[in-house]
């Protein structure tokens, strides 16, 4: 998975590119807790993302919970497939989804 | 898991085949100068101590870069793959000592240079005492499972080398003596007895360690469903991890709290997530911890 960031001012947008899964969640999780200092926008960008499992969900569940308390955290760009894990698990109603 | 853990179990493996090395030397020489079973046998114990240190620097360093096995394998993994080598790598050894030893009982030839294995074991027991007191002083900086593992390797050593001199004594006293030749073989037989039995138990509790799981997919999907649930009732989630041996279910769930809240608050919600996630995976034991 790929996973490029770009800060512009307090706003940070991470786009992934490829699996979310077990094995690059970690990656993506030390990412995020390395730049969210002075960070109150965080936008995920997950035009390119093709499978999303339950660790990347944790991650993504995590993250919002960091910045619930320094900002906000939105979504966008969210596959077909992407989507129905996000329905089924619950997390359409926790995220903002744009 | 952080790569410190790793970072610091790559110096300690390190340390120990540094450590250890000497040992197997030295071991080496004096089986070779006495033709000694019992001096064999306490070479082959110094290499199975060495071999899975060897495989524990392999591994922890693999673990250090590749993020694959971060995520999921724990130190309990590492420590079960190194225990099973040793074992595996023990018991190979004990039975070849073991078809030596009855070899020599079948067709008893005379050992030599005891002497001079005397002195090299000597030599060996010093090196050992010295490995022995310094494992002692990191299991009392670090109470780490590898590090008590190393440490009761070392006393394991040390006994072993005391019993290896003890019965070179007995061989050079009793040098004319008949019989002479058969005490190395028949201690060796003893030895493997009790050695092999404690193999066994550790070599069985590894295999339980590596059939441990995680949880499928689908189980861990309906855990993040379940924390969405109680989405309002903590600050923040740390690790989930999970582990399924049989039909047996563990759950570890890292949670933050509000300050703000009473212990009966954080009491209620856990077990109140406890119920949710038996109710949607089935019978599991799961553990909230408070971070």
């Amino acid at each position: 998975m790929t996973i490029n960031k770009d800060v512009n001012g307090k706003a940070l947008t991470i786009s992934l590119e490829g699996r979310l899964d077990t094995t690059t969640a970690p990656g993506l999780e030390e990412e995020i807790n390395g730049s969210l200092e002075n960070i109150e926008e965080l936008t995920f960008d997950f035009a390119k993302l093709e499978y999303i499992s339950s660790a990347g969900l944790r991650v993504l569940l995590s993250a919002q919970k960091k910045m619930n308390k320094q900002g906000k955290m939105v979504v966008k760009n969210v596959s077909e497939e992407v989507s129905e894990i996000f329905e089924v698990t619950g997390f359409s109603d926790i995220l903002t989804i744009e | 898991m952080s790569k410190d853990v790793f970072l610091r179990q790559h110096k300690l493996a390190l340390l120990l085949v540094l450590w250890r090395i000497p040992g197997v030397i030295t071991s080496f020489l004096a089986a070779i100068a006495s033709n000694s079973m019992i001096v064999w046998m306490e070479f082959i114990e110094n290499v199975s101590i060495v071999a899975p240190g060897i495989l524990l620097l392999i591994i922890s360093a693999k673990l250090m870069k590749n993020l694959k096995f971060m995520f999921n394998y724990g130190i309990g993994k590492i420590e079960a793959i190194t225990a099973q080598t040793c074992e595996i790598f023990d018991l190979a050894g004990l039975g070849c000592v073991l078809l030596f030893a009855v070899r020599k009982l079948i067709y008893p030839g005379g050992e030599r240079n005891l002497e001079l294995a005397l002195i090299i074991s000597a030599v060996g027991l010093l090196i050992d005492l010295f490995i022995l007191y310094r494992e002692k002083l990191l299991t009392e900086k670090d109470h780490s499972r590898i590090v008590h593992t190393a440490f009761l390797s070392a006393k394991k050593e040390f006994v072993f080398d005391f019993i290896t001199i003890f019965t070179l004594i007995i061989g050079i006293i009793f040098h004319n003596t008949k019989w002479i030749v058969y005490f190395s073989p028949i201690v060796c037989i003893i030895l493997i007895v009790p050695f092999s039995i404690e193999i066994g138990h550790h070599l069985s509790s590894a295999v339980q360690e590596l059939i441990d799981l995680t949880l499928d997919e689908e189980s861990q999907l309906l855990i993040i469903k379940v924390l969405n649930e109680f989405y309002d009732s903590y600050e923040l989630l740390g690790d989930i991890k999970s582990r399924v041996n049989g039909s047996y279910k563990n759950i570890d769930i890292s949670l933050q709290f509000h300050p703000d809240m009473t212990y009966k608050e954080i009491r209620d919600i856990s077990t109140k997530i406890k119920k949710r996630i038996d109710e949607e995976i089935g019978k599991c034991n799961v553990n909230i911890n408070i971070i």
